[in-house]
């Protein structure tokens, strides 16, 4: 498994190791070591200037460092065209140091959060208003169980807080769609007969 | 536990909020989803919850087996024994008496009677879609076309998912494994699509089908003598929307609850009277399971590559064995064979014709859709008589009894909805996403309450719960 420069040699340790010393020359040499390195003219230098001091001179003087030796081709060949390197995985998570994989980036994150609690704002807000304006399916199904604690005190419960919201009103939007349907149900082609009793009565 | 009841209305409720508090725990989110996939498929025998789980570990085993092994011979062993294993499964509990009752008859046509062991086999409901399933998720780790789940857990809750447990759609390994070795997401395109395919479901089952089924289907096919023409033909075309509307509801709201729990399933159906052809049903008409016929048994014949005659011969087989998988009764074999009859002639015409159109679309799809009619006779008819009861009603006329004009509409509503834009609920859910969300609230409710006013009291069971 390969590892980037400061991943830690050890997976447990989840500290990055000690950046280690820069194999490049100071920042001011740059230039001229790339150039050189190239073979292209340096740019001609500004002429000192007379009574520059004398550590200026003496630093001029001086060897410059050693330019380091060009890189050594890569000996691994390249991957032949259209194969794909494999993905780097981080250590970490390959050795399995967390229990769970990372979240998604936190901005991801944040959205995913806004949208879970949009929709359990609809759910809830069309739950309760099921609740209030079909409180009847709750009075139909207690009556349909079997007798027992739970479900007779299910059903008084629903008794009374169907009875509460009819007094609001809150069933008539319910009853007023359900009287149009079953006038619907009760219409007949001309010369047909008066529908048999009890077949597909809607509630 | 029906999707169109109170109780489960409330046990998904309670399953929604638990599992998206779960949501930074994926592994203990899976395990809740199938200790409620459980509790859910026990409502009807909890005695066959044994039997997902024994499904579950067979197919689990057989798997890694497979996907340890390298050599050819030894996989091929292993991946037979898994199908066979499925397929006992599949035949005890649900062809067994089917069987044994047509050996019995055969041995006393050669006057051999005997007292063959008949047994009275619960089915255990959605039996057909999960031993699917296991069979998919095998041969799919033997083609190496998926990866062997990564736990136990996931191929548990890949045959159990409530969503889709008794009734489909048959969602494979490949597309529902990778979806749980991640966090899900709720965004808000799913949730607002989900949140419509269940209220057009619900819509769909228990106001059209319902209706319907009450109404004009169930009394005319109980007696088609009592019946004439037009009340045997308006009852045939009720019983094709009934059974879209039925079984398309069940899909679309199994989709919409796996989707707010942040889990995308394949669509099922794709407007399948629009077809113009039985092989154009067959892409549109619960595409779930065609696409598994054409992977698993269409393909593995030989499929096309041999020949004209050959692949006219795999179809038809196909089709035949489609038609035993809804039902252990020769109505549904003769009702495959139709299919598949149809579908070898149509083969056979483009070939000689060479690709030119003998009819134009329009009337395409009107041939189609009476083909289907017709298939839907034999799919619906307790036996043959009783369908040929049915054909021969369509010559004798008599004045409207059943039909009525709401039962009318209701049929010229359910093709009429084959004529909307193909992806409308897609489209009007990425407008809702937009809304605020106490707006979309009200509006659910508010369409849930027209459906609860509309629909009639009780609700049977899904048609398809019985295959």
């Amino acid at each position: 498994m390969s590892h980037a420069p400061n991943d830690p040699s050890d997976p447990v340790d989840p500290f990055p190791a000690p950046p280690q010393d820069s194999p490049f020359p100071p920042l001011g040499r740059e230039f001229e070591t790339l150039a050189a390195r190239d073979g292209a003219p340096l740019p001609a230098r500004e002429p000192a200037r007379e009574g520059s001091d004398a550590a200026a001179a003496a630093a001029a003087a001086a060897p410059a460092p050693p330019i380091p030796a060009p890189a050594q081709p890569d000996p691994v060949p390249d991957a032949p065209p259209g194969v794909e390197a494999p993905e780097r995985r981080n250590a970490l998570i390959a050795f399995g140091r967390f229990a769970f994989p990372p979240g998604p980036a936190p901005e991801d994150a944040d959205l995913a959060a806004r949208d879970q609690r949009w929709a359990s704002r609809v759910v809830l807000c069309a739950a309760v208003l099921m609740l209030v304006f079909n409180a009847a399916a709750i009075q139909n199904w207690s009556r349909q169980q079997p007798p027992g604690w739970t479900t007779s005190t299910v059903q008084q419960l629903s008794d009374v807080w169907s009875a509460q919201l009819a007094q609001l009103g809150a069933d008539r939007p319910r009853r007023a769609v359900n009287e149009l349907w079953t006038a619907l149900a009760a219409l007949r082609f001309p010369g047909q007969d008066e529908p048999e009793q009890g077949s597909g009565q809607a509630s | 536990m029906l999707f169109p009841t109170l109780a489960f209305g409330v046990f998904f409720l309670f399953v929604y909020f638990v599992s998206w508090s779960l949501d930074r725990e994926n592994e203990r989110r899976k395990l809740f989803l199938l200790l409620a996939s459980w509790f859910f498929y026990a409502q009807w025998d909890w005695r066959f919850v044994g039997l997902l789980i024994l499904s579950a570990l067979l197919n689990w085993g057989v798997a890694a087996l497979i996907a340890r092994s390298d050599a050819s011979g030894r996989r091929k062993a292993l991946v037979a024994v898994g199908v066979t294993i499925n397929l006992i499964i599949l035949g005890f509990f649900k062809y067994y008496g089917f069987f044994v009752e047509q050996a019995g008859d055969l041995l006393a046509r050669f006057g051999w009677e005997r007292d063959l062991p008949l047994l009275q086999v619960v089915l255990p409901v959605g039996i057909s879609f999960f031993t699917f399933q296991g069979i998919s998720y095998v041969v799919d780790v033997y083609r190496r076309t998926t990866p062997p789940a990564r736990s136990l857990l996931d191929v548990m809750l890949l045959l159990a998912f409530f969503p889709h447990l008794v009734a489909g759609p048959i969602v494979r390994a490949s597309d529902l494994l990778p979806q749980f070795e991640r966090v899900p997401r709720l965004t808000r395109e799913m949730a607002a699509h989900g949140l419509l395919l269940i209220v057009w479901g619900l819509f769909k089952k228990t106001v059209i089908a319902s209706e319907l089924a009450v109404r004009l289907v169930d009394p005319v096919f109980f007696d088609p003598s009592a019946h004439g023409a037009a009340d045997i033909a308006l009852a045939t075309y009720a019983y094709a929307v009934q059974i879209y509307c039925d079984f398309s509801a069940y899909s679309d709201m199994a989709i919409g609850l796996a989707a707010l729990l942040g889990y995308s399933f394949p669509r099922n159906f794709d407007q399948p009277y629009r077809a113009s052809s039985l092989q154009d049903f067959w892409r549109r008409w619960h595409i779930s399971l065609s696409s598994w016929l054409r992977d698993y048994l269409y393909a593995p014949l030989g499929g096309g590559r041999k020949g004209l005659v050959r692949s006219c011969l795999n179809v038809f087989i196909t089709m035949l064995l489609g038609g035993l998988w809804h039902g252990a009764a020769w109505t549904f074999i003769a009702w495959g064979a139709l299919h598949g009859g149809a579908q070898v002639i149509e083969r056979l015409g483009r070939s000689a014709l060479k690709g030119a159109r003998l009819i134009p679309a329009w009337l395409g799809v009107i041939v189609t859709f009476h083909i289907v009619c017709l298939g839907w006779i034999l799919f619906r008819a307790e036996s043959f008589d009783m369908a040929m009861e049915m054909l021969v009603g369509l010559g004798r006329w008599q004045a409207l009894a059943v039909a009525t004009p709401l039962t009318v509409g209701l049929i010229v509503a359910g093709l009429g909805m084959h004529a909307l834009p193909p992806r409308l609920i897609e489209g009007v859910a990425m407008r809702l996403r937009e809304a605020n969300s106490l707006l979309l609230g009200a509006l659910v409710a508010a369409a849930f309450l027209l459906v609860e006013a509309l629909r009639p009291d009780g609700v049977a069971p899904f048609i398809y719960f019985q295959f």
